[in-house]
């Protein structure tokens, strides 16, 4: 039976929503109609339970489904419901207005009557799991990581690619903290990770999916080897490079000129009676990380304290301990604000030229040493390693964490996770933290033993010609060219839909959200609006289910109202609109379609900001070239921080 | 038995580390003094490095797909199982029996019972008493039953007593009897295996600095308030303004204000320089003129894209630390020798934004206080196997380096309490 | 010199600089700032560090504070605390060469608000001895310790003086440690150098 179930919401939303009429004219279109004063409280869940069976579809007319939705479907029996957000998008925004509020809410419900009825259960999802796990890198991070899994009860096997020579390992991660905390930790590691497979090789192939990942290992003694793991965690280590102005500073031309990670190497050769003057610069094209800042002024701070002169050029300190600045002031470090101009070889020494910006006025210093701060730049294998793994890498070559406020050691792929330096230099706090973390993320997918479901992409092998489009376009591996096939990989499917907008023959439907769905609901929401409103203009909103859905539950409770007339379906992602839906829209009359997406690099998918961006400029390009006002399409980021962006996009109608 | 940890602090630290540890299975106690979760993100608006909500939420994996984030209103953190979530309650004591703990809290009556209350807003709508908005500014008001800040977690509205008239109105028109006028504030005693710090900090009020005559005028502000004046949901809905009521065209930032000072905070604050960027951004796009007052620009790389962004938008950089801002014919005009120029300057602006430093919170709790080392920052394992401390906790910081601690501290805890699988 | 007589010497020229700012700016001295490339000389910038309170300047980190609340700054733009202490920094001595310095009212207003707690006056003060050491000092500045060498003070005393200083209760003024101060003005060569330059009053200030 098709049910619907209205929410009064304390009887409060009768003051804006003429519940008798909405009971009256949706009649027709469903079975039977209740209206309930709490649904969210024990009463109206006890009556859920007794009035839904398992075989009812449901439309649900209340608050947002964002805050009932989940505990409510604890209670409902039946998977087949679409929920209405009568009082978040309907009557706390259209508060002066009930008749044009009622109208709204008709043609809402009637959408989601015709919704339920496309809606299919969702499919559960194979989630076993290889409970093992490989890690990539043996230095710090890596090394915390194989012993909290190993604390676990994990098997891990640890790769270190050929490349990483561990004679000089302490000193090249003197950056991270001073040595005798660096030497204390790195042995209480070594300690706890006892036991751990070593393997000494790099990765050639991956197949597989998250969970269950076949990784090909290419062995230093030539073997190639195949293992499984559930869970892979890059722990790669950042590199000392040359600055930009090594060459200027005759870095490799003279052995007075040296890299900050080889001055303490000669101090500690120093005897007492040697004092030399050294001159240490920052790359002044180069943005410093605390890490640098840090590593930098405790280098400088050794040196002065064993007797030399020590000036330092540089733009702006950046340390997350300000008593390493202080420490290297008390210890007569001369700071010079300014930016090496030139360094010329004399007799005496190297002359460095600057100007002190904080005295307008150049100054030469002549100098037993000039020695050079490093960029701290990815591990050079960091990109074919990526590119293997089919992982993202950020403007530095870094690899790219899914997203960065929240996500910290998570990569644009399932299962695969990166620790430490492998996403930006670090110290060693921060480092065997971000170890932890990567730690704990691996630990909560292997043992997860609950559900997955979800609605799945299913690709008609009839009108699929085989483009890798929809290949190219999911965001997480979870489809892919096998043979003759395009194979859906369910476990690293996010159930967004992209692909869905990426297939050119239209190929791919998406459970419960077919492309027939979506035209009709478009159709009869044109229809049913002109029946009721007659020729009052109205706009759709095309709204991912994430970001732009919450920014418009927002502006109801910030009280950001609207004109009625403007109505939101609800996309799972704003990368599933396809320039297909947006046509339609505008078709049917719709005088404006908005499409609105999570913000920029903000898409829960990865790239439905993006697609949807593209799609809309695409079609936009499309309407002028048939002399169209391409100003009807909009595409747009909606967030909960701004709810008065959906008050901005419908007020200007007209 | 399940183990049972109570953490102290529902910010986003807290809520993190507390979702983590339901999610192995361990029964959290999440303690918050302040009516709604989320801490010091309640006031800021948007953030970096994202630049999208502060009140949003890494989603565990008990309710959704690990994978997800999600709004704090909609984070559900209320809705968990093993997640007991205190609002506007305090620590009053912590011993030791047995190697447990035993705390006892205080919970100061919302009036609005939590599970009756079905957010109809409607005893709001019907108090006649209006009071000064905390989160306000420029004159802000609310009712003396609100809700602090539309996204706020619980929904549910409380009553400040304080102005209340207890006229009766809000119990009159509440159908589901969820107010109680009368509710008195509660004891309870918790036992747990473990505790975790997460109590954070927040932006001083800049009383203590002299030559900043923060109170002299309301166009000398911190940042938390300049947020509120950029927030679209805020009592200016967005609107940059002086306390006169006029558009603002120009303001002047200054950083380190009571910060890398041996007079007030002796250690960075980390986090304002970005922050400063983040608003001078959002200025420049309403076409308002900023000039940021620094001495180092501390911007780690994950944000570095603010600088490249003020830099672009022409937001001016000046190096110098203001000796003093004054008012001047109603306008604070801000005096600060040009370090780079070696040249006095007198800077006339509408608005002057101090960046105060962030102070830790959790110090201001004698039971709790012992925990904390120096400068009022916690270590992240206090007491080996018993006490933690995440986020803010442990010194200022950003929402990243933040949410990468909490995790490791959640697995810390669980490791240390159950161990392997 | 012995770390204690500097300090007290120190004292001395603290009350030597208080009225000299109104005297050079009477006499219309032309202030200027002399740039000049060094090379590495930190010999001014060891001393100074070894005098009681010196290492002080060592915290300093150029915030400019100092400057900005500077009263002499104000109306004086090429007196730049901030800037003093950056050439003495990076050893640069010309401000021991030129008489910028002797502007400071050593009101210390730059201490009060310094970050670090760096002891400016105090500085400014050393760096002031260290321009009396090597000669470079203002006329005017002379003609006060001349006044000094001979009265024990700055300011030379009448009776009217003393009599309203009396009837206001304060206390006495003692009788100035006329062989101290003799042998520490000579000690650092001031009396040598009053022999041979002419008052810029042709004589002690007879008020």
């Amino acid at each position: 039976m098709k049910k619907l179930i209205l929410c009064t919401c304390n009887k409060t939303l009768t003051k804006w929503l003429d519940f008798a009429r909405i009971e009256k004219e949706v009649g027709s279109t469903f079975e039977s109609i209740h209206i309930h004063d709490a649904l969210c409280l024990e009463e109206g869940l006890t009556f859920l339970d007794a009035e839904v069976s398992k075989d009812d579809t449901v439309v649900i007319g209340a608050c947002t489904s964002q805050i009932i939705g989940v505990p409510l479907a604890e209670r409902l029996k039946s998977e087949l419901v679409s929920y209405v957000p009568l009082r978040e998008h309907v009557a706390w925004v259209h508060k002066d207005d009930q008749k044009g509020a009622t109208n709204k809410a008709l043609v809402l419900l009637n959408d989601a009557a015709i919704h339920v009825d496309f809606l299919e259960p969702q499919t559960a999802v194979d989630i076993e799991m290889e409970k093992k796990v490989l890690i990539v890198g043996g230095g710090i991070a890596g090394l915390k990581v194989a012993s909290d899994l190993l604390q676990l009860g994990i098997e891990v096997t640890l790769l270190e690619p050929p490349e990483f020579n561990s004679k000089d390992y302490l000193e090249k991660n003197q950056f991270m903290a001073d040595s005798s905390t660096l030497k204390g930790v790195v042995k209480d590691l070594k300690t706890t990770s006892k036991g751990v497979k070593k393997v000494c090789g790099t990765i050639s192939k991956l197949s597989g999916r998250a969970g269950l990942y076949s990784v090909s290992l290419k062995r230093d003694n030539g073997k190639e080897e195949e293992i499984l793991v559930g869970a892979i965690i890059i722990a790669t280590n950042s590199e000392h490079s040359p600055p930009s102005i090594a060459k200027m500073c005759h870095y490799g031309k003279t052995n007075q000129t040296l890299l900050l990670s080889e001055l303490s190497t000669l101090i500690a050769k120093q005897t007492a009676k040697e004092s030399k003057t050294i001159f240490v610069t920052q790359d002044p094209s180069y943005h410093d990380s605390s890490v640098a800042g840090s590593y930098l002024l405790r280098e400088v701070t050794y040196a002065a304290e064993k007797g030399n002169t020590v000036i330092v050029a540089h733009s702006d300190i950046h340390t997350k301990d300000e008593n390493l600045y202080r420490a290297a002031r008390k210890s007569g470090v001369i700071f010079i604000r300014g930016s090496l101009e030139k360094v010329s070889k004399k007799k005496k020494g190297l002359v460095c030229r600057l100007e002190n910006t904080l005295e307008s006025q150049v100054r030469e210093f002549t100098v037993d040493y000039l020695v050079l701060q490093t960029q701290l730049k990815p591990w050079s294998g960091t990109r074919p390693l990526a590119d293997t793994l089919g992982l993202n890498l950020d403007r530095e070559g870094f690899i790219k964490t899914r997203y960065a406020k929240m996500k910290p050691v998570q990569t644009s792929k399932r299962g695969i996770f990166i620790a430490g330096n492998a996403k930006t230099p670090m110290n060693l706090n921060d480092a065997l933290a971000s170890a932890s973390n990567a730690s704990l993320e691996v630990f909560k997918n292997l043992i997860a033993d609950g559900e997955r479901k979800g609605w799945i992409p299913v690709v008609d092998e009839e009108l699929c010609d085989l483009c890798d489009a929809c290949v190219e376009a999911c965001p997480n591996d979870a489809l892919r060219h096998e043979g003759d096939l395009i194979k859906h990989i369910p476990m690293n499917c996010e159930f967004c839909g992209i692909c869905v907008s990426a297939c050119p023959t239209r190929a791919i439907e998406f459970q419960s959200h077919s492309k027939d769905s979506w035209l009709t609901r478009i159709e009869s929401i044109a229809t049913k609006h002109k029946k009721l409103e007659g020729q009052k203009p109205f706009s759709l909103v095309y709204a991912c289910s994430e970001c732009a859905n919450a920014s418009i539950d927002q502006a109801g409770f910030a009280g950001k109202g609207y004109p009625t007339g403007s109505y939101v379906i609800q996309f799972p992602c704003a990368g599933m609109v396809s320039p297909i839906e947006i046509l339609k829209g505008l078709v049917v009359g719709a005088e404006k379609i908005i499409v609105a997406h999570c913000p920029p690099g903000g898409c829960h998918h990865q790239t439905g900001d993006h697609l949807s961006e593209l799609v809309v400029k695409f079609t936009q390009d499309m309407l002028k070239s048939i002399g169209q006002d391409p100003s009807r399409v909009k595409a747009t980021y909606m967030i909960a921080a701004l709810p008065n962006k959906m008050q901005e996009e419908v007020a200007h109608r007209g | 038995m399940a183990k049972t940890a109570v953490v102290i602090g529902a910010g986003l630290a807290g809520i993190q580390v507390a979702q983590q540890l339901t999610d192995l299975g361990i029964v959290v106690h999440l303690i918050e003094k302040e009516s709604i979760i989320g801490g010091l993100s309640t006031h800021l608006g948007r953030v970096f490095p994202t630049g999208d909500c502060a009140l949003c939420l890494d989603a565990s994996t008990e309710i959704f797909d690990g994978q997800h984030r999600r709004c704090q209103y909609r984070g559900l953190v209320t809705e968990k199982k093993n997640l007991k979530l205190h609002t506007m309650t305090e620590i009053k004591s912590i011993t030791e029996v047995d190697g447990n703990f035993k705390i006892s809290i205080k919970s100061q009556p919302r009036y609005v019972d939590l599970d009756r209350c079905v957010v109809c807003l409607e005893c709001i709508e019907v108090c006649d008493v209006k009071t000064p908005d905390e989160y306000g500014i420029r004159g802000g008001t609310r009712k003396s039953i609100y809700r602090p800040v539309p996204q706020g977690v619980p929904l549910a509205p409380l009553i400040d007593m304080e102005h209340c008239t207890k006229c009766g109105k809000c119990v009159e028109i509440c159908k589901v009897n969820a107010i109680d006028l009368e509710e008195k504030e509660s004891t309870k005693t918790i036992k747990a295996d473990a505790l975790i710090l997460a109590t954070g900090v927040e932006e001083k009020i800049p009383l203590d600095f002299p030559g900043y005559e923060y109170r002299t005028s309301d166009d000398i502000i911190t940042h938390a308030e300049l947020a509120r004046l950029l927030d679209p949901a805020g009592s200016t809905n967005g609107v940059v303004t002086t306390s006169s009521g006029n558009n603002v065209s120009e303001v002047t930032m200054v950083l380190c204000v009571g910060s890398r000072d041996l007079d007030a905070s002796e250690y960075c604050s980390q986090a304002c320089c970005t922050y400063s960027l983040k608003h001078a951004d959002m200025l420049r796009d309403r076409g308002i003129d900023v000039t940021i007052c620094y001495m180092d620009l501390r911007v780690p790389k994950s944000s570095e894209h603010y600088l490249t962004q003020a830099r672009e938008k022409g937001v001016k950089f000046l190096r110098g630390k203001p000796d003093r801002v004054v008012i001047r014919e109603g306008k604070p005009v801000t005096i600060v020798e040009d370090t780079q120029s070696q040249k006095r300057m007198q800077i006339e602006s509408d608005l002057v934004v101090l960046a105060s430093p962030l102070a830790s919170l959790g110090i201001e709790n004698d039971s709790i206080t012992d925990f904390f080392a120096e400068y009022g920052f916690a270590h992240r394992v206090v007491r080996e196997g018993k006490i933690y401390a995440c986020g803010t906790a442990t010194g200022p910081t950003d929402i990243p380096t933040s949410i990468a601690e909490a995790n490791a501290v959640a697995l810390k805890v669980y490791s240390d309490l159950i161990g392997g699988v | 010199m012995s770390k204690c007589s500097s300090s007290l010497l120190a004292t001395n020229v603290h009350i030597l600089t208080f009225i000299l700012f109104a005297v050079a700016k009477n006499q219309g001295c032309v202030f200027s700032m002399v740039t000049q490339k060094t090379m590495l000389d930190l010999e001014f910038r060891s001393w100074l560090l070894n005098q009681p309170e010196g290492e002080t300047l060592l915290r300093c980190y150029q915030c400019g504070r100092c400057t900005s609340a500077c009263p002499v700054a104000e109306i004086e733009p090429s007196f730049n605390p901030r800037l003093f202490l950056q050439k003495i920094l990076i050893g640069d001595n010309s401000i021991a060469e030129e008489q910028l310095v002797w502007n400071c009212l050593t009101c210390e207003q730059c201490e009060v608000r310094c970050p670090e707690h760096v002891k400016i006056p105090h500085i400014l003060i050393l760096a002031k001895v260290r321009g009396l050491k090597s000669g470079n000092v203002p006329l005017a500045a002379l003609d006060r310790a001349r006044t000094i060498l001979s009265e024990g003070r700055s300011l030379p005393v009448s009776s009217p003086m003393l009599k309203t200083s009396a009837k206001m209760g304060r206390p006495d003024l003692g009788t100035p440690a006329m062989d101290q101060i003799v042998a520490m003005l000579a000690d650092i060569g001031i009396v040598g150098k009053l022999e041979n330059v002419k008052s810029v009053y042709g004589g002690a200030e007879d008020e």
